[in-house]
């Protein structure tokens, strides 16, 4: 596969220096009022330059899905700053920040989040739907996104007639069809077999050296070492920053500071499959 | 910015999806606005009827009694009783130079007779009349003739039958011919009038018609010879009543030699009037229903609202992850509001394919006319559009206010 040319990107590939992806600076987040406020991420600062492929590596209750949703611009900061792609994004309203999504943005999650009722192909198309895309660029961009998934075989199967590879392969053209800034995704493996899992941190990595840039929260340290880069998180502040040879040291999977290796696995619940429809 | 085009495709799309709620939703709208116009047209319906009931008996009718009922006078002759009305006064109003909007004019005296035919008896009231009654109170012969003017001149003994006197009296067969016995004197039987049916208080077939000047000689008999009961009056046409009231008025003021209007002896009654409170009658009934079947529309549009409120809450991951795709809040709201609107039309529609199908079979089961207006069914159907969309508000901007977190991680 000749990645470059699968994987294109417009911006920042001729090595000139462009602002950062991601720049966080003093990021708080608080939940709640008074005696019961609690606070999920307590002063973070992190940059993400493009084409960057890191992983954010957290212990389920750390903050990690905060951090998730305030990057996907999901939600806003209590404080501090953010800028997506130079842009601040700490106080725009719900229609803005749905603009700054649909734009910046591809997202994978952990349950798919696939409409049952739509075919493959309308899936990957959603995101061109909102963006006012015309309906015939529409079918041909998302067309062309799940070939390149290897799904071109698959374009009008409903969800629920793919495996969760495939389905999570569908998600994955999804957030590449708007050829998104940053690629967001939150413990994209969490719901697939290993052989599955391998094969979509596979992707990622293709997108990696395609010169995208990729986010991949996650708290399986054999996930999070696929990237170039792990920013290790406890309890809403950042505690590691690194290549992975550094964060990982001795056995590879075993923290280099005191956290214990295996947490409760968030997500760890058999929900595979798409969103449901009761 | 997604297009309207886009939006009613995810709506019907999201329609067809849940067939079965969708469909459930529907129906509550259906029966409504199925009621609505079922409600409305028998409404419609009795007033055309009545209307045409009042209409038969001549809606350019205006009756003259005796008798003053203004009172200003104080009592004048109660209403009916020693006439102060003559023939005379009769063939006065008859004048086409005097009274141009007159066209017709019928003195009437009236009543009740025993009678007999062969072994048969009864007893009916006996209208004594001239040749234009007939007209004026819109009836038929349905065998042989009604009485001439030269039967009234020379007061001849002839006799025309209802049909309920007639099947009394001459039960299976055809009276025209025969001779019937009234008060002791003998009437050969001229003409069968044709059945008219009942109005509210008198039955239309239960009455035998005789010339005036007979029945004045032989019938009324003690009474003023001359004087009748009530003269009717027909005028041209439904626009010159209130010509022909003045014209009637002021001729039998001057006939009677009276000066001052209020002083009259006599009551000029348009029958307009009685239309007027039949209809008003059948208007209220028609009200009081179509607030009923207005009840059960609402019930439906609350029923569209609980429903897309359930649909909300099903849907909340469909929501938050077209939200993280980058729909906005007014996206959302607007595929909510369409897919309410769609349920509040499809609804309508059903509503009045049901409606007006059951406005073609309920007269064939029951007596009651439906009538079917064009304008209330097309504002059946926008009430119904506009019932989805006023209910599906709420539910929307539920939808459109969910944040996207809270959304995604709803399911």
């Amino acid at each position: 596969m000749t990645v470059s040319q699968d994987f294109p990107v417009e911006q920042g590939r001729n090595g000139q220096r462009t602002a950062p992806v991601i720049e966080i600076s003093e990021l708080r987040k608080t939940y709640g009022t008074g005696e019961a406020a609690v606070e999920a991420i307590r002063g973070l600062d992190l940059v993400v330059e493009e084409g960057e492929f890191l992983s954010v590596m957290a212990p389920s209750g750390s903050g990690k899905s905060t951090l998730m949703h305030i990057i996907g611009c999901l939600d806003t900061p209590t404080s501090g700053r953010y800028r997506l792609a130079g842009r601040d994004v700490s106080n725009l309203d719900e229609t803005e920040l749905a603009r700054i999504r649909n734009r910046y943005i591809g997202f994978v999650f952990q349950q798919f989040h696939l409409l049952r009722h739509l075919s493959a192909v309308s899936n990957v198309e959603l995101p061109l739907v909102y963006a006012g895309v015309n309906p015939g660029d529409r079918r041909v961009r998302a067309m062309e996104a799940l070939r390149r998934v290897g799904l071109a075989d698959r374009m009008h199967h409903r969800p629920t007639q793919l495996s969760g590879g495939q389905q999570q392969r569908v998600a994955i053209a999804r957030a590449l069809v708007t050829d998104p800034t940053v690629i967001l995704a939150d413990e994209p493996t969490g719901n697939l077999d290993s052989a599955s899992s391998e094969e979509v941190l596979g992707w990622f990595g293709e997108f990696h050296r395609a010169g995208r840039t990729v986010v991949l929260i996650t708290h399986e340290p054999d996930v999070a070492k696929v990237a170039s880069r792990v920013v290790r998180m406890r309890d809403g502040v950042v505690v590691g920053d690194g290549p992975p040879e550094l964060i990982f040291v001795g056995t590879g999977t075993t923290f280099a500071g005191a956290a214990p290796p295996a947490q409760p696995q968030e997500g760890s619940e058999p929900s595979g499959g798409s969103m449901g429809h009761r | 910015m997604m297009s309207l085009r886009e939006t009613l495709r995810a709506s019907i799309e999201a329609i067809a999806t849940h067939r079965s709620r969708s469909l459930l939703t529907v129906l509550g709208i259906l029966i409504g606005i199925a009621a609505v116009i079922i409600t409305v047209g028998l409404g419609e319906g009795s007033q055309a009827k009545v209307t045409a009931a009042v209409s038969s008996l001549g809606s350019n009718l205006l009756v003259v009694s005796p008798g003053s009922s203004t009172g200003t006078g104080g009592v004048r002759g109660g209403l009916g009783s020693a006439s102060t009305l003559t023939l005379a006064d009769a063939t006065a109003l008859a004048s086409h130079l005097d009274a141009p909007d007159i066209s017709a004019v019928a003195p009437v005296v009236q009543k009740n007779e025993a009678m007999s035919a062969g072994g048969n008896t009864w007893s009916a009231p006996v209208i004594g009349t001239t040749p234009p009654y007939l007209g004026i109170r819109s009836r038929q012969i349905s065998f042989g003739s009604f009485i001439t003017s030269a039967d009234v001149t020379s007061a001849n003994e002839v006799a025309i039958l209802g049909t309920e006197v007639s099947a009394e009296l001459f039960p299976g067969q055809n009276p025209v011919g025969q001779t019937i016995n009234i008060n002791g004197s003998s009437f050969s039987v001229i003409g069968l009038l044709a059945s008219a049916g009942s109005s509210a208080t008198t039955n239309q077939d239960d009455q035998v018609i005789v010339p005036i000047t007979t029945a004045q000689s032989l019938l009324v008999g003690g009474r003023n010879r001359t004087s009748v009961d009530q003269i009717l009056l027909q005028a041209k046409s439904q626009n010159s009543v209130s010509a022909a009231y003045q014209e009637a008025n002021a001729l039998l003021l001057q006939a009677h030699q009276i000066t001052t209007p209020s002083a009259a002896d006599f009551t000029i009654t348009p029958e307009t009037q009685l239309l007027t409170t039949a209809t008003s009658v059948s208007k209220t009934l028609t009200f009081l229903l179509t607030g009923i079947a207005a009840v059960s529309l609402l019930v439906g549009g609350i029923g569209v609202m609980n429903i897309m409120l359930v649909s909300v809450t099903e849907r909340i991951a469909e929501i938050g992850l077209r939200k993280a795709l980058g729909a906005t809040p007014r996206a959302i709201l607007r595929q909510f509001l369409t897919e309410a609107l769609l349920l509040g039309l499809a609804g309508g529609i059903l509503g009045v394919v049901l409606g007006v199908g059951a406005s073609l079979i309920v007269p064939k089961l029951t007596s009651n006319p439906v009538a079917l207006s064009v304008p209330a069914i097309i504002g059946a159907v926008v009430v119904a559009a506009g019932i989805g969309l006023t209910f599906g508000v709420y539910p929307a901007s539920r939808a459109a206010r969910l944040a996207p977190i809270d959304a995604l991680r709803g399911d």
